[in-house]
């Protein structure tokens, strides 16, 4: 779910990152590589790199605004919804804008005088603590009903799935920060990827737990 | 916040959430578990209700309690449970103390 000004602000954010990226794209002579300088090396990666923060915000506006066509409510129900997804997208807007200016620095030759590792690392536990914060507040979001009556839950069952997936969402923003923190970091994106995925398997399975189990609620 | 930490250091309102965990419940329903006047329980009900770790929904006469607490709500209701913040001090471990002074 997603306001109006949420949208706003972060379709203006994917603007200015996407016209930034096609303008560096355009300065260079080989317009399918680029430098990118460093305080421990230089490295050559594609230009594709700076596409990256753009599209990734993209996806989650997206999943937000498909999200608003499977559920409805009140007014009053999709308002904290509303300024939770406000929270979710303009911090993370925010941690991609850093990003993307990041990666523009070096391709100039400045930025923050931290290895690519280390802005890595940095990256990944923001991201979790961001996590941590948007997990910690799901299980206080009202009740809202799914348009699809094999997805549809009564405001009982929809509490419990909320505080069930408010825990785990929350362990998964601390397994992001720790791992982050110390895996070897060729080891972090397939750490990540399984554990987004034993999440979403637990989201789901717990919704099907709760539809077979008899509701308190007349 | 603060209404939060007001609301969990009594046992009385941690054993509400207690009961709500497992379903949602009316007034009459809840009273029966506690030996305290109606008004009493009303008195926790809106203190639960202003730390936002309940939420009433209203259908005819009868009002039904749901919980609606975050990660953080619970698990520090959890913690108070587990240290007994609020509950008055055991025989044995008041003489100890006594003793110590």
């Amino acid at each position: 779910m997603i306001d109006r000004k949420a949208l706003w602000v972060t379709g203006l954010m994917i603007i200015a990152m996407t016209t930034a990226a096609l303008w560096r794209v355009s300065l260079l002579a080989d317009r399918s590589h680029m430098t990118l300088s460093g305080p421990a090396q230089t490295v050559t990666v594609p230009t594709l790199a700076l596409f990256i923060s753009p599209l990734c915000l993209l996806f989650v506006v997206a999943v937000l605004i498909a999200q608003k066509w499977f559920v409805s409510g009140p007014e009053e129900a999709m308002r904290p919804w509303h300024r939770w997804g406000r929270l979710m997208l303009v911090s993370y807007g925010v941690i991609l804008a850093l990003m993307q200016a990041n990666i523009l620095g070096r391709s100039f030759g400045v930025g923050v005088p931290l290895s690519r590792p280390q802005i890595a690392r940095i990256g990944f536990v923001v991201t979790g603590g961001l996590i941590v914060v948007l997990g910690n507040a799901l299980p206080k979001l009202p009740w809202l009903s799914a348009r699809l009556s094999f997805w549809r839950l009564d405001p009982w069952q929809w509490a419990r799935h909320r505080r069930f997936m408010g825990k785990i969402t929350v362990v998964m923003g601390f397994g992001i920060i720790v791992g982050g923190a110390l895996l070897p970091l060729r080891l972090v994106a397939p750490a990540l990827i399984c554990l987004w995925l034993a999440v979403f398997t637990a989201s789901i399975w717990y919704r099907m737990k709760l539809r077979r189990d008899p509701s308190p609620l007349p | 916040m603060n209404l939060v930490f007001k609301a969990l250091s009594d046992p009385t309102r941690r054993h509400i959430l207690q009961l709500l965990r497992k379903k949602p419940m009316n007034a009459g329903d809840l009273a029966e578990h506690f030996p305290i006047a109606k008004s009493t329980l009303s008195a926790h009900f809106a203190i639960l209700r202003e730390a936002d770790l309940i939420e009433a929904k209203k259908s005819g006469t009868v009002i039904t309690y749901m919980l609606k607490v975050s990660v953080l709500e619970e698990a520090l209701l959890a913690f108070a449970e587990t240290v007994g913040i609020g509950l008055p001090v055991q025989a044995p471990l008041r003489k100890a103390v006594g003793k110590a002074r």
